[in-house]
């Protein structure tokens, strides 16, 4: 299992979030690329198949084709008319300030959705509701409804093909992503409804368990912050600024803002 | 159960707790189809983007309407999201979208419905209040929608609203429709019906 597998899911959390606000306002093009390519290159070390990463991303190149084609389209002229005109479509002039704000847009989308990749291919959810109940502080009866809830995954996903099967004997539904939609749509009130059976039944099952009887409760497994978290979230941070410091040494960096510079 | 748990959670009972874990965990089934749908659209620009993130509302408005509880549209919105992290590549993202969502429909829910008022006029301005502040934080921001010009985001806003409203009222239809499985009988919104 690679090292980001081992780390505490709240560690993970913590590096990452401020990283993604600072990439969220990132105006050129470049640090988006960089930072793409840091979190391919950390995915790998820690062998992250690499299939699981590239499922993610290749729809992530088509919005980024969506977002430069539609730009040009969008975008107020006056923020672009001072850039060169590439084209001429039906009348309108294709400026190259529209196509880079397109571009920048879809690189940013992308480098935000590699990122989460170090979350979300290396951490297991229950993982992280321990860690949030042991570590965040989350009082223990709402993190331990929601690991019940979690573990009615599997029962719900059986429940969705039993209904969608009894549809199917029926003869309701048809092929294709509508067809799809449909009986999702229909599925949905008996799913609804025999899951809140369930939690019914759960939780008068765990009241008379004496859930929530005390203030403090013992855990059947550990998730431990220690110091290798730590040092995980100083290095990350450490490299995030060591990447940024690169790209302002080459002059590629940009300033950081909400407000787009076209 | 110890004062210190019951001043923390003064109101939510082990059943309410589960129902709002278990009614995100359905959602989870919409929400992870959403996910998808809004990955293939996103390309399309700020019209479809604004289209798609109103279905993100449907946990937290069916939480709002059927459990009428201050936490429960950013417990069932934020549970959904976090469900969702092992059925998509996005999870982070997604749990990022349901936590915020969460929070607008808390806002929302306080400011025009007090949890208590649930006239359909209630739910327009319920699921309008809760599109205009989402599109504020979220398309206007990463978007960058401020160079897009006055009509392109008047539009937007619109279909974003339209979106968000059309969440709330399909909420409100479903709970009517699982209300009739007699399952919600234990909820706020389940005893009021029965008392209606």
């Amino acid at each position: 299992m690679g090292w980001l597998y081992r780390l505490n899911p709240l560690a993970k959390v913590i590096a990452l979030a401020p990283v993604l606000a600072v990439v969220a306002l990132t105006t050129d093009p470049f640090a988006p690329l960089a930072f793409t390519a840091l979190a391919l290159v950390l995915l790998a070390s820690s062998r992250v198949p690499l299939h699981s990463a590239l499922y993610a991303l290749a729809p992530m190149l088509l919005v980024l084709l969506g977002f430069v084609v539609l730009y040009p389209f969008l975008i107020r002229r006056e923020l672009v008319s001072h850039t060169p005109t590439l084209l001429q479509v039906g009348g309108v002039p294709i400026y190259e300030g529209a196509i880079m704000a397109g571009l920048r847009a879809g690189l940013r989308i992308i480098a935000l959705v590699s990122l989460a990749l170090l979350f979300n291919l290396t951490t297991d959810v229950s993982d992280f509701m321990r860690a949030l109940v042991q570590q965040a502080r989350l009082p223990y009866r709402i993190g331990y409804s929601i690991m019940v809830a979690l573990r009615f995954a599997p029962l719900l996903r059986y429940e969705l093909e039993l209904i969608r099967s009894a549809h199917r004997v029926r003869g309701i539904g048809q092929p294709g992503l509508l067809g799809d939609f449909a009986q999702l749509r229909r599925a949905i009130v008996p799913l609804l409804a025999s899951s809140i059976r369930r939690a019914e039944r759960a939780a008068l099952a765990m009241d008379g368990r004496a859930f929530g009887a005390f203030s403090t409760r013992t855990h059947f497994r550990r998730v431990r912050l220690t110091p290798l978290d730590g040092a995980f979230v100083l290095a990350f941070w450490a490299l995030v600024a060591l990447v940024m410091l690169a790209l302002q040494a080459l002059g590629v960096l940009g300033p950081l803002s909400f407000v787009q510079r076209v | 159960m110890s004062r210190a748990v019951r001043l923390a959670l003064p109101a939510w009972t082990t059943r309410e707790l589960l129902t709002a874990s278990v009614i995100a965990m359905a959602f989870t089934v919409a929400v992870v189809s959403f996910t998808y749908v809004y990955a293939a659209v996103l390309g399309l620009g700020i019209f479809a983007r604004s289209a798609v993130t109103g279905s993100f509302f449907l946990p937290a408005a069916f939480a709002v309407y059927v459990l009428r509880k201050p936490g429960a549209a950013f417990l069932v919105s934020a549970v959904s999201g976090l469900a969702a992290i092992p059925f998509t590549p996005y999870g982070l993202l997604v749990l990022g979208i349901g936590v915020l969502t969460g929070i607008v429909g808390e806002l929302s829910g306080f400011v025009i419905t007090r949890y208590r008022r649930f006239g359909i006029m209630h739910v327009v301005g319920f699921g309008a209040f809760a599109g205009i502040v989402e599109f504020g934080l979220v398309l206007l921001s990463s978007l960058r929608t401020s160079t897009f010009t006055a009509p392109v985001l008047l539009a937007a806003i619109g279909i974003a609203v339209a979106t968000f409203v059309l969440a709330a009222l399909v909420a409100v239809a479903l709970a009517h429709a699982v209300r009739r499985t007699g399952v919600l009988i234990n909820t706020a919104f389940g005893r009021e019906e029965a008392f209606a």
